[in-house]
């Protein structure tokens, strides 16, 4: 049996205490990290020991150099695991109801355990996003709200305290953002369809707030499954758009 | 085994790896779907895909017949994959797939320990029967209890596996003396002196 004790390496402490917010996600991908200097300064500690802190990390793929050698925070889950789902999606545009389905389980149950654990400052949090979702509303701005929407998602599933949940959903997040599942404007651009998306939102974000796990499941559900609805109609709605312009296009030809 | 595959995705996977307390989370995960993509099954599986869990149903009760514990943990999760594969929805399967390749890399929790012990393999055994008879049978709500029931029992198996170990460090130190003091080995004297 070993019994040696030695001090930690300063080096290997500053790399374990990012680590550690980069699981929690305090540390988010993308980010850019201070100047080494500023951040030497931050841990008290020279640059040479920063930067091997810095350097372990990078070898674990949790940083990477960008332009400049400014040094950003890497995504979890990269282009493997994303690029094959946005293919699926791109080929077969009915994938985008399975997404909803996956959604809605993992929406109720990231809502029942932000309701059931979320800390007085999740909730603040979950509140703010919700007031920002508010404010978009009333300024009749479909993209900030649709903006504001994804950042409220995203707060609830940091108030789930459930690391693995959190990185896979905040993968997700950032490609419906990028509306590879489906394109989010043409939900918002309906008038009457933001304002229930709203109150939606309101109840979801009521019940987490009151600490309410079921009810917070429920109306998180009832959200995703409203939202699959509204897109089938637009898709409806389109498709007869498109019969009445063929039709219409046809008659022109016959005159 | 690890490096082979995907070496760009495990950023979290070496990160969850070197975090062992990170397994409870990733079977509270497992448990939240679980229940709804078995009962998804239950109600849409296809004869084909009864087919495929029938077939990874007998190669784990074949493991287990043979006490092949390795084999046994590999049939385990072609179930739970077969089971996500009757739910035929693309993104679960996409989004499992992966973080069943995790589980069978260990970076989770180190399986072969759970599966080493008999009486763990013997209750996961009969649970696995009980969700596949539900899910032949077309029963959702039975198939749903059955799957949470499962992935319940797996924390609870993981934590008590965990703690064994622990235990079982320290039994060996009190066995083999700490090794701090004069005389080594020289135990039981300590109380007659």
């Amino acid at each position: 049996m070993s019994t040696s004790i030695r001090p930690a390496k300063l080096a290997d402490s500053i790399a374990e205490r990012m680590e550690m917010l980069i699981l929690e996600g305090s540390l988010r991908p993308g980010e850019r990290l201070l100047p080494e200097r500023e951040l030497a300064a931050k841990f008290d500690v020279s640059r040479p020991t920063l930067r091997e802190a810095l350097e372990k990390l990078e070898k674990k793929g949790l940083l990477y150099s960008g332009r400049g050698g400014a040094t950003h925070v890497a995504a979890m889950l990269g282009d493997e695991f994303t690029g094959p789902l946005a293919t699926i999606l791109q080929t077969k545009p009915e994938t985008t109801a399975d997404y909803l389905e996956f959604r809605s389980i993992v929406e109720g149950s990231a809502s029942y355990l932000a309701a059931l654990r979320g800390s007085d400052v999740d909730r603040e949090l979950v509140h703010s996003c919700f007031l920002k979702m508010e404010a978009a509303h009333g300024k009749d701005d479909p993209s900030e709200e649709a903006d504001a929407d994804a950042d409220f998602h995203i707060a609830v599933y940091e108030a789930s305290h459930n690391v693995v949940m959190l990185h896979i959903m905040r993968s997700l997040a950032e490609m419906l953002r990028g509306e590879v599942f489906y394109n989010r404007a043409r939900l918002y651009q309906r008038r009457g369809v933001r304002e229930l998306l709203l109150g939606q939102h309101r109840a979801v974000h009521d019940a987490v707030m009151a600490g309410d796990p079921l009810a917070a499941r429920a109306s998180a559900e009832a959200h995703i499954h409203f939202t699959h609805e509204a897109l089938q109609e637009i898709a409806a709605a389109d498709a007869r758009l498109e019969d009445s312009l063929r039709r219409i296009a046809g008659e022109d030809g016959h005159s | 085994m690890n490096a082979k595959n995907a070496p760009r995705t495990d950023v979290l996977a070496n990160l969850l790896r070197s975090h062992p307390e990170t397994a409870y989370d990733y079977l509270e995960f497992r448990r939240l779907l679980a229940g709804q993509a078995s009962a998804f099954a239950a109600e849409r599986a296809t004869p084909e895909d009864l087919a495929r869990l029938r077939a990874c149903m007998e190669a784990m009760e074949a493991a287990h017949a043979n006490d092949d514990p390795a084999e046994e943990a590999a049939a385990d999760i072609n179930f739970h994959m077969a089971i996500y594969k009757a739910t035929h929805n693309a993104v679960m399967v996409h989004i499992m797939a992966r973080l069943f390749e995790l589980l069978r890399q260990g970076v989770f929790f180190d399986r072969s320990d759970l599966y080493l012990r008999r009486g763990v393999r013997d209750g996961f055994l009969r649970q696995h029967q009980a969700l596949f008879k539900a899910i032949s049978a077309g029963d959702a709500a039975t198939a749903r209890g059955a799957a949470e029931a499962h992935l319940q029992s797996t924390v609870e198996a993981l934590r008590e596996a965990q703690k064994a170990d622990h235990r079982r460090d320290i039994s060996i130190r009190r066995r083999d003396g700490s090794g701090l003091v004069a005389k080594a080995g020289d135990k039981g004297k300590r109380l007659d002196k």
